[in-house]
């Protein structure tokens, strides 16, 4: 069978050949200028010691420096809100684990309340399902929630895009993430899962102490075998939480009538199950439980030992009844103290960029 | 010139760039056979203000076997844009088929799959923020039967997971040779539903998943 090029003339295929060097010599320098900017582009994702691999896939979303810090601006600006008064940060301070102190129940867009407990944020990249029902699939898709919610941000993607098109700053910080001023929900929504993926806490004394750099006290540890043997079936390590649903006995709040996760598929079997949050930095998450009705931990113990409601939904694990002795108690906190990781409380890499939007101050 | 015409077509053919492809061209029409829409308009005594819905994974058949399938084959089809209304398809040459054959809607893995971009991109509206996953099919407009304040009907037909899974396949047959146009006979769907009992569906259930497979029945090849 004849070749494509056998019937070319002798100048023509000089002049191809010229053209094949040419091809081959800039397709060369191309891809080295590529795999250059793309090792200086990527950033390793660092898994802890001993941690499972992430849920979130990072190749989908490979991590960038521009693209994490873009994901920050965006979670601090309220731009997101349909006024520009509310912003992630303002249900998600991080000095209070990424959760809203004192406040059982958050408030959004002109002092709305909502139904739940804003929760605290931290290690998402090995969440499996969001929101307190599961009803966000995905890291990516979890900011379309808050933003649309008519009593948190009560905007849409749509509005929110074409106001940070219109913006000072955003053009630019899209252009250092992804190469070109493109602002689109994709971009949009990655930028802000890389910022949440970077939410990592694993510096607290617990985690010191597997690493046999610190050892707990012997009333720590005294705690830390009452939590095994009582809490960690769903408050599992390293996470301390089994990405599940579950009915952990509280009694439906008359006002709310909350039913969790069965709202969500409206089958009976998934009445009052909510997820089962992670117990990292639980000392600063205050207010508990998914309509923030505890306060203080000891109440939280207490509803474990005393309160349980005994529904058909009820978890298996706290079908028995779990008793503790007064030092049991005190001794599970003071395990439970050893969870704050005050390196992430105060890491000022998840802080305001103030030097995005004010520029760097000269000092 | 000769010579130089011949070069460049041996450049072309070893770059891998030749046209290879005759595009099969495919357009969407709101109607059946009998009468085409454009949007907002009247039928009857409903007034249908929007018509938007998910194509994906466009295979062409021949003999009920599939002949082509279109690679990452999502699109939406939106009757308020027409710039969504019309495509080429990639498809080789010499492709001989008598059937064209899609899913009404985004696949279960796709919905759990994180942010996609172009048709995808959540940010075009059809994608739901309180529960994740794609609305597929959405119809919006006024019927007097409505017994609402402004007789408004909204059916926002999404949900990939069972129970009330509402991805649908469409097999319809084509003519061979001729560009590919398929029209939805949105009256003779929206007469199937009895407005004065459902008339709001904005998330996954089963009445979504009986709207789905009676709206995949209204598509056909024009």
């Amino acid at each position: 069978m004849r070749r494509g090029r056998d019937p070319i003339s002798k100048g023509g295929k000089m002049f191809f050949g010229a053209m094949r060097k040419w091809a081959v010599l800039v397709s060369c320098v191309a891809a080295m200028l590529l795999s250059m900017k793309k090792e200086k582009a990527s950033l390793q994702f660092k898994v802890p010691d001993g941690w499972p691999r992430p849920v979130y896939n990072l190749q989908n979303n490979p991590l960038k420096k521009e693209t994490i810090l873009l994901g920050r601006a965006l979670f601090h600006d309220p731009i997101l809100s349909e006024d520009s008064t509310i912003s992630c940060t303002s249900c998600h301070l991080q000095y209070t684990a990424f959760s809203h102190v004192d406040h059982a129940l958050s408030h959004g867009i002109n002092d709305s309340i909502g139904t739940r407990n804003s929760p605290t944020l931290a290690n998402l990249a090995w969440s499996t399902t969001f929101m307190w029902d599961g009803a966000v699939n995905h890291l990516d898709m979890q900011p379309l929630a808050p933003i649309a919610h008519p009593a948190e941000m009560a905007s849409d993607i749509s509005v929110v895009l074409m106001k940070l098109r219109r913006s000072q700053h955003y053009p630019q910080l899209f252009r250092d993430a992804y190469g070109d001023t493109g602002i689109t929900g994709e971009r949009f929504l990655k930028a802000m899962s890389q910022f949440m993926v970077s939410i990592v806490s694993a510096g607290s004394k617990y985690d010191e102490v597997q690493a046999g750099k610190a050892t707990f006290s012997e009333q720590e540890q005294k705690g830390y075998r009452i939590f095994k043997q009582h809490c960690a079936a769903c408050h599992t390590e390293p996470l301390f939480t089994n990405n599940t649903l579950a009915n952990n006995g509280l009694t439906m709040d008359s006002v709310l009538r909350d039913t969790g996760r069965m709202k969500i598929t409206g089958r009976g079997e998934d009445s009052l199950l909510f997820k089962v949050p992670t117990l990292r930095n639980v000392e600063y998450s205050y207010p508990y439980m998914h309509d923030g009705r505890f306060e203080r931990l000891q109440e939280v113990i207490e509803h474990y030992t005393t309160g349980i409601v005994h529904g058909p939904t009820l978890s298996p694990e706290l079908q028995k009844k779990i008793s503790l002795s007064a030092n049991d108690k005190v001794d599970l906190l003071a395990f439970l103290l050893t969870l704050t990781d005050r390196e992430f409380l105060y890491d000022t890499s998840y802080s305001f960029p103030r030097f995005v939007f004010f520029g760097q101050a000269k000092d | 010139m000769m010579r130089m015409l011949m070069v460049l077509l041996a450049a072309c053919v070893s770059l891998g760039c030749a046209a290879q492809s005759r595009p099969v061209r495919v357009t969407y029409v709101l109607g059946g056979g009998n009468e085409q829409f454009v949007l907002p308009t009247r039928i009857g005594n409903k007034r249908i203000d929007l018509v938007r819905f998910y194509v994906s994974s466009v295979e062409l058949m021949r003999g009920g076997k599939p002949v082509w399938k279109e690679p990452g084959s999502y699109h939406l089809v939106d009757f308020t844009d027409s710039g969504t209304l019309a495509y080429k398809m990639k498809t080789p040459e010499h492709i001989h088929f008598d059937r064209i054959r899609f899913h009404l809607g985004i696949d279960s893995a796709t919905n759990v799959s994180g942010a996609m971009g172009g048709d995808l991109d959540p940010a075009k509206g059809m994608y739901w923020a309180w529960q994740s996953g794609y609305i597929n099919f959405k119809i919006e407009g006024t019927s007097p039967d409505v017994p609402s304040a402004k007789h408004e009907f909204t059916f926002h037909l999404g949900g990939y997971a069972a129970p009330n899974a509402t991805l649908q396949t469409v097999d319809i047959a084509v003519r061979e040779g001729k560009d590919i146009v398929i029209g939805l006979d949105v009256a003779t769907f929206l007469a199937s539903i009895e407005m004065d009992k459902v008339y709001h569906i904005m998330s996954p259930c089963a009445e979504a998943v009986t709207l789905s497979a009676k709206a995949a029945k209204c598509f056909s090849a024009l």
